[in-house]
């Protein structure tokens, strides 16, 4: 039986044995008026009570009619009468009343009897008295009383007293009867009461006994489970509450055990984990030293980039001035051959215009051997006569031919002359070409030599910003490096804790049968994670939590056979 | 077409009976030196306007104002058949007279007067043409005129 039931029966014991004690106290209350065990009798007496005035109803009509028999006076007679419909009005609500009230039963049939004869009364007395009154005829009224109402009305008040008799008879009965009834009802009550009581007691001490020896047990149990030892479990053979907590503190245990296992399992990855976490950072470090070196490296690299574009800009700075003398001089050359070009030029024009005047020189030369010939000519014809003319005209022909030759000469020389000329020009020209050519390169040459300024101004620039990058990134290596300390100092603090951690799960014992299956998959999966490990740091806490996780629903689902603690119900 | 048709005083044909040497004009077509009797020479004109006449045969370039007088002027390298002269300033144009008129004819250029013995003066080589324009052949030194025969020329 659990102890709620059994507590809750203790206070019902207790509850009831109160009720018992109330009631006793009430029932003694109820002596006094107003319970059903006296109520009979109330009523009786009420009845007996109410009667007496009835027959005093009845009575009082009788007195009202001896006074309407007696009296005279109409206002008075008027005032009787109204008090003898009210006192008959009266009755009949009464007899109404107590008809309805009283049981079946002698008693009642008793009352009946003198309700009749007091309906007889006043049926009688309306018909016959109440009429004669009214008329006045108080004599016959008077004699009527005698006569009729008197006799009814002693009928009536033996049946009166009938009903008081039986009603004292019956009320005795019933008071005996309630009073019996009361000490019944104490005696009862009483006893019940004294029973509970006890039943309380004796409930109340065992189950104290019960609740205090059973939780001792259960907290000696916990104690033994404080110290540290997991492998006691509580007896849970107890169906009650106390079994309920026995069963849930051996499923803790179990629950805690598994957790203080994998929590083992967890602090060894962890001892490992920050082991490799060390030399990880330890690699880094190395890794960040040798990036050091090499930005120094890059660093004097840079600077011997950045002299050799000063030299650069230097030189392009000197082949600019360089080619703007050598543009100065050939545009110098190029003018001189210009003028020589022009110069040149107005030879040849002299010299056209000595061609033309030789030409000239030629047609004289050729109209005059002409004119010889004719000459010779007109000689010949003459015959004698004309041979001293024709020997003239030989002279003539001579200086023609004379005068031909010549300006042949001079044409020829011309010719020579005109030829180096022309050769003389082509030279010059192609001088002045080739000046141009020069100066055109010049101009090439000074824009190429701007081009590298501008070039090498940006590579200055450029060669700056990869300066400001490596020393940049210097700093992110130095800014590594210190971090890697770090590192490596948290790895140490890791470590550190990894053992107080192991330290602090040693102090436990843990039931070793399930340490075999458990600790194989932490020394399985340190194997396998420990490559896993070097190449990526990341994935090893989630494996280790996995790994820890899974021994556990594994020792809870299923409980192994040769262990005889978890007995559950 | 008359082989005996001479110009009046005309030069001896083949070999003159006297030897008193003939004057004739040498003058130049082509790379040939001709020469004709200086006495059907009438002048000697140098380049003038040459007005080109219609219906006329090639070797006739035309006519020219030889003062007042309408002279037609034959092409000589165009009757040989060497083809057509240029007409320069230096060319020549020799007035001859033949038949009682006067011809121009258009001549490269004109060399000098020359006297040609009667030895000099050989007969033109058998070449089966009767009625040819070579009257003879003259030679001064290394010199060779071919004397024309100008009628035939003319013609």
């Amino acid at each position: 039986m659990k102890i709620k039931t059994q507590l809750m029966l203790l206070v019902c014991c207790f509850a009831l044995a109160l009720a018992g004690v109330v009631l006793l106290e009430w029932v003694t209350e109820t002596e006094k008026a107003e319970d059903s065990v006296y109520a009979p009798v109330l009523t009786t007496k009420d009845l007996v009570a109410d009667i007496l005035p009835p027959p005093a109803f009845v009575l009082e009509a009788q007195f009202v009619a001896f006074d309407l028999a007696a009296t005279t006076d109409a206002a008075q007679r008027d005032a009787l009468l109204g008090k003898w419909a009210q006192l008959q009005k009266d009755f009949t609500d009464r007899k109404e009343f107590w008809r309805k009230t009283i049981e079946a039963g002698p008693l009642k049939d008793k009352l009946e009897e003198a309700n009749r004869s007091a309906d007889e009364f006043f049926s009688k007395a309306n018909a016959d008295f109440i009429p004669a009154v009214k008329a006045g005829e108080l004599k016959k009224a008077e004699g009527l009383v005698h006569s009729e109402l008197k006799p009814l009305f002693a009928t009536h008040h033996a049946a009166i007293d009938a009903v008081v008799a039986m009603s004292d008879t019956r009320m005795k009965k019933q008071f005996d009867e309630a009073a019996t009834a009361v000490r019944e009802r104490k005696i009862v009550l009483a006893s019940v009461g004294t029973a509970f009581i006890a039943l309380a007691l004796v409930g109340g001490w065992v189950l104290t006994r019960r609740i205090t020896s059973r939780l001792t047990m259960v907290s000696s149990a916990l104690e033994a489970v404080a110290t540290g030892d997991f492998t006691q479990p509580l007896t849970a053979t107890w169906k009650d509450e106390f079994g309920d907590i026995a069963r849930s503190a051996n499923h803790m245990i179990s629950q805690v055990s598994s957790t203080l296992r994998s929590v083992r399992g967890m602090a060894r990855k962890l001892t490992m984990s920050s082991e490799e976490l060390r030399s990880s950072a330890t690699e880094i470090s190395s890794g960040a030293a040798e990036q050091a070196s090499g930005f120094e490296e890059t660093a004097a690299s840079l600077e011997e980039i950045t002299s050799t574009v000063k030299q650069n800009s230097q030189n392009a700075g000197q082949v600019t001035s360089l080619a703007a003398d050598s543009r100065q001089a050939a545009e110098q050359g190029q003018n001189i051959a210009e003028s020589a070009v022009a110069a040149m030029g107005e030879l040849a024009s002299s010299s056209k215009q000595i061609v033309e005047i030789i030409s000239t020189i030629d047609e004289i030369a050729f109209q005059t051997n002409l004119l010889a010939l004719n000459a010779a000519v007109e000689a010949a014809r003459a015959g004698d006569p004309g041979r001293g003319f024709a020997v003239v005209a030989n002279e003539v022909r001579n200086l023609a031919q004379r005068s031909a030759t010549a300006a042949k000469e001079i044409k020829g020389l011309i010719q020579n002359s005109s030829q180096r000329v022309d050769a003389s020009v082509q030279l010059v020209n192609q001088s002045g070409g080739s000046l141009r050519g020069i100066v055109a390169a010049v101009k090439r040459v000074t824009d190429l030599m701007h081009d590298i300024a501008a070039a090498s101004k940006e590579q200055s620039l450029g060669v700056d910003q990869v300066n400001k990058a490596v020393t940049t990134m210097d700093q992110i290596t130095q800014r590594n490096a210190a971090q890697t300390e770090e590192l490596t100092a948290t790895a140490n603090r890791l470590t550190d804790v990894a053992r107080d951690l192991t330290t602090a799960i040693e102090g436990f014992r843990i039931d070793e049968a399930k340490a075999p299956r458990t600790a194989a998959p932490p020394a399985g999966a340190p194997r396998a994670s420990a490559p896993r490990v070097s190449r990526a740091p990341e994935p090893m806490p989630a494996e280790a939590a996995e790994t820890g996780f899974e021994t556990l629903p594994s020792s809870v689902m299923a409980p192994p056979p040769s262990s005889t603690d978890f007995q559950e119900f | 077409m008359n082989t005996a048709h001479a110009i009046s005083s005309s030069a001896p044909n083949l070999a003159p009976a006297n030897d008193k040497p003939n004057q004739y004009l040498a003058f130049r077509v082509g790379e040939q030196e001709y020469a004709i009797d200086i006495l059907d020479v009438h002048e000697i004109r140098g380049h003038t306007p040459i007005t080109v006449l219609p219906q006329t045969p090639g070797f006739v370039r035309g006519a020219m104002n030889l003062r007042g007088t309408i002279v037609p002027v034959y092409d000589v390298r165009d009757r040989f058949g060497l083809g057509s002269s240029e007409y320069h300033r230096f060319s020549v144009i020799i007035i001859v007279v033949a038949k009682g008129r006067q011809i121009g004819l258009l001549v490269d250029a004109v060399s000098d007067v020359v006297d040609l013995k009667p030895d000099q003066i050989k007969p033109p080589p058998e070449m089966g043409v009767t009625d040819g324009f070579v009257q003879a052949l003259g030679r001064i030194e290394e010199r060779l005129l071919i004397i024309l025969d100008l009628p035939r020329i003319v013609a």
